[in-house]
């Protein structure tokens, strides 16, 4: 009896899985409302806007307290009694246009 | 040298716990006006008595002075990025010192920050990353990624909006000249030593179009493409072209008459055989 009455249960209740799942699929795509086709864009925009943020990683350059004035560096090397040191470079190192 | 030497947890903590550092832009000190005379007088003395001692340096280059301002080290960037080169260096001068550690002279601050700009004015900020960017995967000009902060003056940036009563639906062309401000800097990580790059649009559109109003915010979809020459090494023509799709929305009050919200990327951009992209955010 307990054989028979399992599988009568269990297929009752993928039936009505099937029957539930199916709903929640159409309610899903019934428009109830007009969309707002600007939701989409917005969320994708904002998805790659942040993809592309330079990284902790890529920002290590940053951990570094940098001065880019040379007197000023001098003066603060000559108060602290700390060495200098300088980097030169061409373009802009800071923003990765170099 | 910023995604190698200068990123080694080492070298970071060296510099910040023994040494004043400092940066130049060789543009700044070459040409006229852009920095005081005394300030290019204190590099061209160090420069200079590098050559005169016959040490390694060039335009991109390391040195290091004693506290008093002499010379002690110097090392081009060929040389400075290999293996331990900068760290041996800023140890060695250390030891010869005995330069005690302490804490960083200067605290360590966003090196790209939002520059002044005037009251009213729109400030962008724009992100190139080229595909496959990264400190370890990136190569030569990929390491990280470009950035601008691009300034936008409000008689300019008016012009982005339209110049009559809008209601959902209705599309605007934004003006050419004003976007082109900012689209002029849509191109990945190349040899970009000159602030304003020779670009040339030559094929540009940006259109704007109501997907919503309330009250007195309007949110606009934006779409658009746009073709543009840039060399990638500056004053070498080549034939390298920005091919790029783009799409964004904007935020404006009609009212207050100002930019919420101007967000912008590239949905699809190649610059000669490389993929990459853009995006562009209004700051507050």
């Amino acid at each position: 009896m307990k054989s028979r009455i399992k599988p009568s249960l269990a297929a009752l209740v993928i039936v009505l899985a099937a029957f539930a799942g199916n709903a929640a699929r159409a309610a899903d795509t019934t428009p109830t409302s007009q969309p707002n086709p600007a939701v989409g864009t917005v969320a994708w925009v904002d998805e790659k806007i942040h993809d592309c943020q330079p990284t902790e990683a890529e920002k290590k350059f940053d951990k570094i307290g940098w001065l880019t004035d040379i007197r000023a560096a001098r003066k603060l090397a000559s108060e602290t009694n700390r060495p200098l040191f300088l980097f030169t470079h061409d373009g802009r190192i800071s923003t990765g246009r170099c | 040298m910023r995604a190698g030497p200068l990123s080694k947890d080492a070298v970071i903590d060296t510099l910040n716990h023994y040494f004043v550092s400092v940066y130049t832009s060789q543009e700044d000190y070459e040409s006229a006006g852009r920095r005081p005379r005394d300030e290019i007088d204190a590099y061209n003395l160090i420069y200079h008595t590098a050559l005169d001692e016959k040490r390694s340096c060039g335009s991109v280059s390391t040195y290091i002075t004693a506290p008093n301002g002499k010379l002690l080290d110097s090392a081009v960037v060929s040389k400075a990025i290999e293996k331990d080169t900068l760290l041996n260096m800023l140890n060695a001068t250390v030891e010869k010192l005995g330069t005690k550690p302490g804490d960083p002279v200067v605290k360590p601050h966003p090196q790209s920050a939002p520059p002044e700009a005037p009251e009213g004015a729109l400030v962008l900020y724009l992100v190139a990353r080229a595909a496959g960017t990264g400190p370890t995967t990136g190569g030569s000009w990929h390491e990280f990624p470009s950035e601008n902060w691009i300034v936008l003056n409000k008689d300019r940036w008016t012009k982005l909006l339209p110049n009559a009563k809008i209601s959902v639906g209705d599309t605007w062309p934004m003006d050419k000249e004003s976007a082109a401000i900012f689209l002029f800097y849509f191109y990945p990580q190349t040899e970009d030593t000159k602030d304003i790059p020779k670009n040339r649009i030559d094929e540009q559109s940006l259109k704007a179009t109501v997907v919503s109003i309330d009250g007195a915010t309007v949110h606009a979809r934006l779409e658009g493409a746009m073709k543009m020459k840039h060399n990638f090494y500056p004053g070498r023509e080549d034939n390298n072209f920005v091919e790029a799709s783009l799409i964004g929305y904007i935020e404006f009050n009609t009212v207050a008459s100002k930019i919420i919200s101007l967000k912008l990327v590239t949905e699809k951009a190649t610059y000669a055989k490389t993929i990459f992209d853009v995006a562009v955010t209004s700051t507050p």
